[in-house]
């Protein structure tokens, strides 16, 4: 039964208002080694010199051998064999070595009761146990200049002296080398197995060395036990996180910067299981912390694409797999809340690997943010901008309209002039008429489809396709002395992305160089395939992916950017131009769309030289889908006729539609309204092949009638006429199946393809 | 034993070769000697040394005070009582107490009374905690007044002749009483250097938070050093009155001066912990040389007290520089 | 540096052994006299020691003045010094003449000339004592008194109230033995004798004897250096000058003053150049080792009685009677105003 050397109850000391130490309850056994560990501020030296009884504790008891003793100092300490070396006031500098050594040891014989030294022995045992430590002093020397560390060990010779029951050393080790100290430790080892100390309470900084040392470890942090373990129970590191971790506290501090943050933050584990949410994560995901607590990330996020409502796995497994950084920020990630009300959530999502100490990954931070008005603002901003680059074309096009009109009137009076009635003359004149108006229908269907407000679509484009277009009402619009040339180098020009969105972003481009050349001057729009490879991928701003890319470079001769106002061009409301001549969104709705699109933008300007944006979009690798193009099919070649339902609320368009129609060899019938439509339907049901329905029209619009003749005859084919695209409505409309759709005004070779290939 | 003194001689011997003080006092010696009418006579020399016993005695009690960070005032003021009521007691003279008591009677009861009055000072002191210097500057006051209520105010005179065995023998021409002094230096500087007493003395001086921790008694040594300045005050005041075969109220009068002198210049620190006896005694001997010249330049009463009050002050001035500065300047590497 | 104090320190221990062993008496020139005063407080010390060292000085000596202080202690260290550094003479103005006598025996075998100035020292051999003969002043105070008394009542008849000093003071002593001794002659004087403890409140104790008594005729006061205080009292009780006559001894400034101002009577004045003389006067033949007569002998026209007690030559000095007549005699230590 090992006996009781000293044992500590409730042991609390204050100092004023603060309090070192409290509620220290601990004992030590014969023949036990103990530790104790903490931080500078733990309260360990005050601790063992109450222990020593220098110091009073203000609450408490402490009992020495099983008696309880009142006012403990230190000569009784000494009476019970335990021996307490200290860290601070252990020398005297008025003494020699050997007579610091042997205060309280002294050996001595008496003489009519006088104690008189026996130096000479002391001498020769203090010159023994400084070998021992590999000390090189000499014992009558003086204590003055010697380093730390040799006075250090001077202080734990002195244990070499007695033998005792316990020995209490504070921080023993603190200032010697790593082989002064495993000198300290081993023999310190030495002593409790050879009996010459039988406990140890071992006060130490360095837990390895303590734990290496001693039998059971105590915690102390900030005057309180926080734990008392056998070291062969516990770990190194699990000790120190005790120690250093701040468990709680650390904890409490995440807790309330997680709370803080604005988006949803989810730690998982190695195999991904949920070791932590935030309140915005349960916000969105519509579940608690505690249901998911432990269970596979999955569990509690659900991501699908939202174009096509497919699910998307948790970039957290990819960062798991890889180690790197996973980013969704293609506005196409939606988050489904697993609550009742299963609300969707449009986010961006990130994570990130935690890697513990060794470097080794060790978990998974993911991030989620709610971007929905920030999307909605986006598109906003986009459609802002597009309206606006509208409005800048808009004086330009109605100068265009206006020309062309005049010389389609034009054409018309001279037609009517009876001067002008020789076949010759009508036909150029017709044909004038006819190419004016197909060049303003081009127009207007480039403009409508420019103004379109739509969803981002991601389809694979020809950019080659998009550079015409925009071309073409770009010269249409900018002043003629400017010179635009077109050269399309790029072999693979495949690129998956908005037509509308990128088409903007030239139209941007070009009105910003027709800015900058109020004279002449000429703009370029060159496109190649260039390879962008890690290192520029890495370095760059943007998120690209190293691969081949396209390059569209558009450049001008005009003014040029001044080199402190580059950096700040594509920030949005950034204007050099006068107040009421542009908003400054352009250049910032470039860059967002060519983010979109995975891409970068780079700009190089020389003032009085000219500027250059150069677009980089990654190539894709599929084919684009023809967007319906004028080429091909011959025009006059008819194979079918059938039976035309034509319904316009406007006569002429009905008059022209139906001549053109006709000629065609198809018969027409016709009607003003959708009620019309309806009714002539219900009486001719079996007869109408195919109906061409407008969409805006008075009692009952293209969209009613629609719906009232698909329920008569689901498998009905209907051709949607619209001059306008309204293509949220034409998409719900596809849903339920319509044959085609053309745009107004009709081209005939555009119509009769549609019925052909309709009837077909 | 043959071997432990020869060590103790050893180290003295180093101790003054290695010594300030003690340079000083020879160049002074010899400088005096040299320039000085008068001063290179045998009973000159002699007296050097015996006018410093009674300095000396109270120098080595206020030694082991100023070595426990301790301040004793009063240790005058004890002699003066010793010296006055060892010849109330034992003289026949007219305002004697008439008791005519044996020598050896008195020497036992000043002894008692200084032991009394070292265990009043450490009660005050360490137990009830007030300060030293307000203990013994009070006990410095109604100590001496207390022996001149006895005798009031009256000179005693008419010691009985035994006290000639104190005072008469010579040895070599040297009185006795310089070998009593010699032997009091040897026997505590003894006690300060290889003692546990001693050892402990200086730590508890030097460091008291050490002293604590390494378990010394404070309060024991405490006691025991104004035990020890009460009673080698008292053989000072006993010794004097020996000498002088009688005492007036004025006997020991400023002698606490004379002791601080001597103290000061052996580089005793107020602050405790640092000095030894060796250096205090030859502050004593330099302190006797000074006063021998002033007798023989004949100045004034007047001038010898503002001399010795400056001399106190440069000596105290050196000191403390000298503390600040690392003491090792002083004490070299071998040290005890 | 060690090194350089090792050199220096066996240097100077050897030297100083050489000196030691060495050591001579040194001849001196001129013969050094330590004059040895008990004080330098009062008129009297300082003249007296302003006479030595003009007397001394005359006389051939080197001259030192040693001030104890009033330390009996101090006066015997500084007369060992005095001894081992080498003095041919001493003189002595004892500050306690019992504790005195053991150095004055060691200086005595030294074979230096002791010279005991203002005081007797019993117990041992002296060379010289020059003291005033207080019994004579006693003596000539009594017979002052009578003619006093005789003006007034005309035959010898009155009051006298005697006022002493320090009974241990042979000084007081001395003088009320020869007061005493000649007044007792006359049947018909009364004197009433009060003594005041370290000579102090001899005020008071005027005070409470006028209270009981109003029939003094002569107030009779040992030391006259606080005749102010006596005539304030008078004055006090509503006396006017002339009612009743102070007599004092010594021949202090402040009775000089009462005196001049009609309060005092007369005093016996203390002669300090005589008695300073006193002491050169025989020093001489002392130091040739000739033994002096015992008789009668003028001292600067003072009839001087020198008589051995114990073997040793005292010369005793009458004093001088100081009245309104010659109350600014220069020579009267009173008047030598240097303080």
């Amino acid at each position: 039964m090992l006996k009781t050397l000293l044992k500590a109850i409730n042991i609390g000391k204050f100092f004023g208002k603060v309090k070192a130490l409290q509620d220290i309850n601990l004992e030590i056994k014969s023949g036990e080694v103990v530790g104790i560990v903490g931080s500078g501020s733990a309260g360990k030296s005050l601790l063992a010199e109450i222990l020593a009884g220098n110091v009073q504790a203000n609450t408490g008891q402490l009992l020495l051998e099983n008696e309880v003793i009142t006012k403990l100092n230190p000569a009784q300490i000494k009476r019970v064999g335990i021996e307490v070396f200290y860290q601070n006031d252990v020398f005297a500098n008025n003494i020699n070595i050997l007579s610091n050594i042997f205060i309280g040891r002294e050996i001595y014989k008496s003489f009519a009761g006088v104690k008189i030294l026996d130096i000479k022995e002391m001498k020769e045992i203090a010159t023994q146990k400084f070998s021992e430590l590999s000390l090189n002093v000499s014992p009558t020397g003086t204590i003055q200049n010697l380093s730390s560390s040799e006075l250090q060990l001077l202080n734990f010779s002195r244990f070499l002296l007695n033998p005792c029951k316990l020995a209490i050393f504070d921080e023993p080790t603190s200032s010697l080398n790593p082989e002064q100290a495993s000198t300290v430790t081993s023999i310190i080892r030495e002593s409790v197995k050879s009996g010459f100390c039988k406990s140890v309470l071992f006060i130490g900084h360095d837990v390895k060395e303590v734990m290496s040392l001693c039998d059971r470890i105590i915690i102390l942090k900030q005057g309180k036990i926080i734990a008392k373990k056998n070291t062969t129970d516990t770990t190194f590191a699990e000790v120190m996180d005790l120690i250093s971790g701040d468990v709680e506290e650390k904890e409490a501090n995440l807790r309330v910067i997680l709370n803080a943050i604005g988006d949803a933050v989810i730690a998982s584990n190695i195999q991904n299981n949920i070791i932590r949410m935030n309140p915005i994560a349960e916000k969105l995901t519509g579940m608690s912390f505690d249901e998911v607590k432990g269970k596979h990330i999955s569990e509690a996020v659900n991501l699908v694409d939202s174009s096509t409502m497919e699910s998307i796995d948790c970039p957290a497994c990819e960062t798991l797999a890889t180690g790197k950084t996973i980013t969704l920020n293609k506005r196409n990630t939606l988050l489904i809340s697993n609550n009742e009300d299963t609300n969707e959530y449009l986010i961006s999502a990130s994570s990130s690997p935690i890697f513990n100490e060794n470097g080794k990954l060790n978990g998974v931070v993911s991030i989620f943010r709610d971007i929905t008005k920030e999307s909605h603002l986006q598109a906003k901003l986009y459609q802002s901008q597009k309206l606006e680059s509208i409005g800048q074309l808009a004086g330009g096009v109605a100068h265009d309209f206006n020309n062309m009109l005049s010389g389609i009137m034009g054409c018309a009076e001279l037609l009517k002039s009876s001067k002008n009635k020789d076949e010759e003359k009508q036909t150029k004149y017709i044909d004038l008429i006819l190419k004016t108006a197909e060049r303003a229908a081009e127009l207007t269907a480039k403009l409508s489809a420019f103004g379109r407000k739509g969803k981002i679509q991601s389809v694979a484009i020809d950019f080659h396709d998009i550079i015409p277009d925009a071309a073409d009402i770009l010269k249409q619009t900018i002043d003629k002395k400017i010179e635009i040339i077109v050269e399309t180098q790029a072999e693979n020009s495949i690129v998956i992305g908005d037509r509308s969105g990128l088409q903007n972003s030239i139209m941007n481009l070009g009105i910003n160089a027709w800015h900058a050349m109020p004279n002449s001057g000429s703009l370029m729009i060159v496109t190649r395939n260039i390879y962008l490879n890690e290192q520029y991928c890495s370095e760059s701003s943007f998120e690209l992916t190293p691969g081949d890319f396209l390059e569209i470079s558009i450049s001008d001769t005009g003014c040029g950017i001044p080199q402190n106002e580059i950096k700040n061009i594509f920030e949005p409301f950034f204007t050099t131009k006068e107040q009421g001549k542009g908003t400054g969104l352009g250049l910032s709705a470039v860059y967002g769309m060519v983010q979109d699109h995975d891409g970068a933008i780079s700009v190089y300007s020389e003032e009085g030289a000219g500027t250059t944006f150069n677009i980089y979009l990654p190539c894709a690798k599929s084919k684009s889908i023809k967007h319906n193009n004028n080429k091909s099919i011959n025009e006059d070649i008819n194979k079918h006729t059938a039976t035309i339902l034509l319904v316009d609320d406007e006569s002429l368009l009905r008059t022209l539609g139906k001549a053109l129609l006709e000629e065609s060899g198809h018969k027409i019938i016709l009607a003003e309204n959708g009620k019309e439509a309806v009714d002539c339907f219900k009486e001719n049901k079996d007869d109408i092949d195919i109906i061409i329905l407008d969409m805006i029209m008075p009692i009952m619009n293209g969209e009613e009638a629609f719906t009232e003749i698909k329920n008569i005859n689901p498998n009905q084919k209907i051709i949607i006429a619209s001059g306008f695209t309204k293509n949220s409505k034409l998409d719900e409309l596809a849903k339920r199946g319509i044959a085609g759709f053309i745009h107004k005004p009709f081209r005939k070779k555009e119509l009769n393809d549609l019925i052909e290939s309709t009837l077909s | 034993m043959n071997f432990k003194k020869l060590t103790f001689v050893n180290k003295t011997l180093s101790e003054i070769f290695n010594n300030n003080i003690w340079l000083f006092g020879f160049f002074l010696f010899l400088l005096f000697s040299v320039t000085i009418d008068g001063f290179s006579t045998r009973e000159n020399y002699i007296n050097i040394l015996y006018h410093s016993v009674f300095i000396g005695i109270l120098a080595i009690a206020e030694t082991y005070v100023l070595l426990a960070k301790r301040i004793d005032l009063s240790i005058e003021s004890t002699a003066a009582f010793s010296g006055i009521i060892t010849v109330w007691l034992c003289s026949n003279s007219l305002y004697s107490s008439g008791l005519k008591l044996p020598i050896w009677f008195s020497l036992i009861f000043v002894i008692g009374f200084g032991l009394l009055i070292g265990l009043i000072t450490g009660f005050l002191v360490v137990r009830l905690k007030v300060n030293s210097f307000l203990v013994t500057l009070a006990s410095y006051l109604f100590i001496r007044a207390l022996a001149n209520e006895i005798t009031q105010g009256h000179t005693l005179t008419g010691l009985p002749s035994t006290f000639l065995f104190v005072s008469e023998p010579t040895i070599f021409n040297i009185p006795l009483m310089v070998f009593i002094m010699l032997g009091l230096f040897a026997f505590f500087e003894y006690i300060l250097r290889f003692t546990v007493f001693g050892k402990h003395l200086y730590v508890l001086g030097e460091n008291k938070n050490m002293a604590a921790k390494m378990g010394i008694n404070e309060a024991k040594i405490s006691y025991s050093v104004f035990i020890i300045a009460g009673i080698l005050a008292s053989i000072a005041g006993w010794l004097i009155v020996a000498k002088e075969d009688g005492a007036s109220v004025f006997i020991a009068q400023n002698y606490i001066f004379e002791v601080f002198v001597a103290v000061l210049i052996g580089r005793i620190s107020v602050n405790g912990g640092k000095g030894n006896l060796i250096d205090v005694l030859a502050g004593c001997l330099i302190l006797s040389m000074i006063k021998i010249v002033f007798v023989i330049y004949a100045f004034s009463p007047y001038f010898t007290d503002i001399f010795i009050g400056i001399l106190i002050i440069i000596i105290a001035s050196i000191n403390a520089i000298s503390e600040r500065k690392n003491a090792s300047v002083f004490y070299k590497k071998e040290q005890s | 540096m060690n090194r350089i104090k090792a050199i220096l320190m066996i240097v100077f221990i050897v030297s100083s052994l050489v000196i030691i062993v060495s050591s001579k008496k040194k001849d001196n020139k001129t013969p050094i006299l330590c004059y040895m005063t008990s004080g330098l407080t009062n008129g009297f010390n300082i003249q007296s020691t302003k006479y030595m060292e003009k007397f001394g000085e005359k006389l051939g000596y080197k001259v030192k003045i040693l001030n104890a202080n009033r330390s009996a202690e101090k006066q015997i260290q500084q007369i060992e010094t005095a001894i081992s550094t080498g003095v041919s003479a001493l003189v002595i103005k004892a500050v306690d003449n019992k504790l005195i006598v053991d150095v004055i025996k060691k200086a005595k075998k030294k074979g230096i000339k002791i010279l005991i100035y203002d005081n007797i020292i019993d117990g041992c051999q002296t060379d010289m004592t020059s003291v005033l003969d207080t019994e004579k002043v006693g003596e000539m105070v009594a017979d002052e008194c009578i003619r006093v008394l005789t003006n007034k009542y005309r035959k010898a008849q009155g009051n006298i109230f005697q006022i002493m000093g320090d009974l241990g003071d042979m000084y007081s002593i001395g003088i009320a033995k020869g007061f005493n001794n000649k007044i007792k002659k006359y049947k018909d004087v009364k004197v009433i004798t009060k003594d005041t403890p370290h000579w102090e409140g001899q005020d008071k104790i005027l005070d409470l004897e006028l209270n009981k008594n109003k029939n003094i005729d002569i107030v009779f006061m040992h030391s006259d250096s606080h005749m102010t205080l006596l005539t304030n009292v008078l004055k006090k009780h509503k006396y006017k000058q002339g009612d009743i006559k102070l007599i004092g001894t010594d021949g202090d400034p402040d009775a000089l003053k009462e005196i001049r101002s009609g309060w005092c009577h007369a005093t016996i004045g203390v002669p300090v150049v005589s008695q300073v003389w006193g002491i050169f006067n025989f020093l001489k033949s002392i130091e040739n080792g000739k033994t002096i007569k015992s008789g009668n002998y003028l001292i600067r026209d003072l009839n001087c009685k020198l008589v051995y007690k114990n073997k040793s030559p005292i010369s005793y000095l009458p004093g001088i009677v100081i009245t309104k007549d010659n109350v600014d005699d220069k020579t009267l230590w009173g008047n030598m105003h240097e303080f």
